[in-house]
């Protein structure tokens, strides 16, 4: 027994010296090109004047418009949506929660063809759309369209999960005291599924910011209407010196990108624990 | 005594199985590494060359390579096809390759000042530009392009295809063709997105995603042979506007010679005829 335990715990020291080890190397392998990227953008004289340049900041306003208007648009639908499929045993909400996560395993270009196909010139909508003088490919409405489609998921499974958490008791017991439906939801659901609500937010927005497949097929490349920071990125890359600009708009996307999400997980803590 | 039976008797065969298993798994293994070992000896027998060509060339080039294997059983030939401009990016970031195909000097130029040419850039190809309109596109003379509404796409002026298009629209503005001083301006307002591969051009204007935009003369060709697009012709003066195609052996390439008996090739009357075949002009 005393052999046994002696064992378990060698056993359970070299766990962790070798978790501890292989966590190192991970970190290293996730830290490291992220160090290098910012070293890089930083290390060069015309970082400033890129990061501060036309090119980048109308890709910057673009990006963080259409992922803000997408964001909106998936959580104003999303949330009532992912209560549903959390609540109802309906055979079809079950068909259509597995189907709500398709686009997360689609590829993006996949995505932007079939967007095409749908609501491009001549698609199964699109044709119907231009009829009544409505274009959406190659306009900012494309990107919209592109971001909602590949970012919506992952704030539906977050928010349905977050749901599932909390128990129809508890709402069952407000509506007895006479408390609305709605009511009730605002103050007791909301808050109890809040934490999952949130991460869903933060990725549902990480995942319209960093869209690039399907804009690309679907709304195309021009500055200032459908030119993303991603996008834009990639143009820059392939210019002439155009390393410098494309570090410069990475690291610049990459320091809005941790700040907005750093900002949203302290709003939410605060706000959300100081409520329960 | 039958339950006895069951827990005595069946462990047998299903060891047995589990042997059988281990047997066939390992015979598997011992034929796919024998395979792997031949398939290698294989391709070691064959040499293999990289090339990095302008996607433009995609249909010509896979043509052209079909015939040097033919030709040279002991070769293998590998394409890495993009706007020329990404080619050279990849190239100055270190990408391994033979022979770079541009679609233009300027990128031919910046690998050569960026010591990674082995030998002189050689041309092999020229091409003029030509308007490509999708089948229902309200696009049917030059001016058209120019009209509001018209939804053009062009290739990125970073892009070879992208700046020979718009010489091409300074060459109209600037003539005594009748569009005005003003044509370019008011044509490249219409464009509604910048490409990153002549091919993408194509792409949109044949899917009737954009109404015209800008092509080489062999992509307009394979485009419109089935009548999935048509042309918009431009006034004689535009064909002054002419694409030319360099190719040189990169540094650094572990089949330099090879690699030169594929220039050469491509220069060859043979190489010259398919590219002419696609509608290309002599170099």
């Amino acid at each position: 027994m005393i052999l046994l335990k002696a064992w378990t715990t060698t056993a359970g020291r070299q766990g962790s010296l070798l978790g501890g080890a292989v966590g190192f190397i991970y970190v290293l392998f996730i830290g490291l090109p992220i160090v290098a990227l910012l070293v890089r953008a930083f290390q060069h004289d015309l970082f400033w004047d890129s990061v501060t340049g036309d090119f980048a900041l109308t890709a910057l306003r673009l990006s963080i418009l259409t992922s803000a208007v997408s964001l909106a648009i998936v959580v104003a639908a999303g949330t009532p949506f992912a209560y549903l499929l959390a609540r109802s045993e309906h055979w079809l909400a079950r068909l259509v929660d597995g189907l709500v996560e398709l686009p997360i395993v689609l590829p993006p270009v996949v995505a932007g063809v079939a967007m095409l196909m749908a609501f491009g010139r001549g698609g199964i909508v699109g044709g119907w759309l231009e009829g009544a003088g409505v274009n959406i490919s190659f306009t900012t409405i494309a990107v919209i369209f592109a971001q909602i489609f590949v970012a919506a998921p992952f704030y539906i499974r977050s928010a349905k999960l977050g749901f599932q958490s909390v128990a129809k008791d508890y709402e069952d017991v407000s509506q007895t005291l006479g408390i609305p439906p709605l009511a009730t939801f605002w103050r007791i659901t909301l808050p109890l599924a809040a934490p999952a609500i949130i991460t869903g937010l933060g990725l549902s927005w990480a995942r319209a910011l960093s869209e690039f497949g399907a804009t690309m097929m679907f709304a195309g490349n021009l500055m200032g209407e459908t030119q993303t920071m991603p996008l834009a990125i990639m143009t820059a890359m392939e210019t002439n010196r155009g390393l410098e600009s494309a570090l410069a708009l990475s690291a610049l996307l990459l320091i809005v990108s941790v700040l907005a999400l750093a900002v949203l997980t302290m709003a939410s803590r605060r706000r959300w624990s100081g409520r329960l | 005594m039958s339950q006895f039976h069951t827990i005595s008797q069946n462990p047998m065969p299903s060891a047995t199985r589990i042997l059988q298993g281990v047997q066939f798994t390992l015979a598997l293994a011992v034929a796919f590494c024998l395979m792997t070992v031949a398939c290698t000896s294989e391709s070691q027998q064959r040499e293999v060359i990289t090339v990095f060509a302008a996607s433009s060339l995609i249909d010509s080039f896979r043509d052209i390579a079909q015939e040097f294997e033919a030709a040279n059983p002991d070769a293998e030939i590998r394409f890495n096809f993009a706007g020329s401009q990404r080619l050279r990016s990849q190239l100055e970031l270190g990408a391994e390759a033979d022979v770079f195909a541009s679609a233009n000097e300027q990128q031919m130029d910046l690998i050569l000042e960026a010591g990674l040419l082995e030998g002189e850039p050689r041309y092999f190809a020229s091409s003029t530009m030509a308007v490509i309109a999708s089948r229902d596109s309200p696009v049917h003379t030059p001016e058209d392009l120019a009209a509001p509404g018209t939804r053009l796409v062009l290739a990125h002026g970073s892009v070879p295809a992208g700046a020979y298009a718009r010489l091409v629209l300074e060459t109209l503005s600037a003539s005594e063709s009748g569009l005005g001083d003003d044509f370019s301006d008011r044509v490249l307002a219409n464009l509604v997105s910048e490409e990153t591969t002549v091919k993408f051009v194509e792409q949109k204007v044949v899917l009737g995603q954009a109404d015209a935009g800008i092509v080489y003369r062999p992509g307009l060709l394979t485009a419109t042979a089935d009548g999935s697009a048509r042309e918009v012709s431009l006034p004689p003066n535009a064909s002054s506007v002419k694409a030319r195609f360099p190719v040189a052996v990169l540094k650094g390439s572990d089949r330099a010679a090879l690699a030169a008996r594929f220039v050469e090739f491509v220069l060859s009357p043979s190489g010259q005829d398919t590219l002419a075949g696609y509608g290309f002009g002599p170099p």
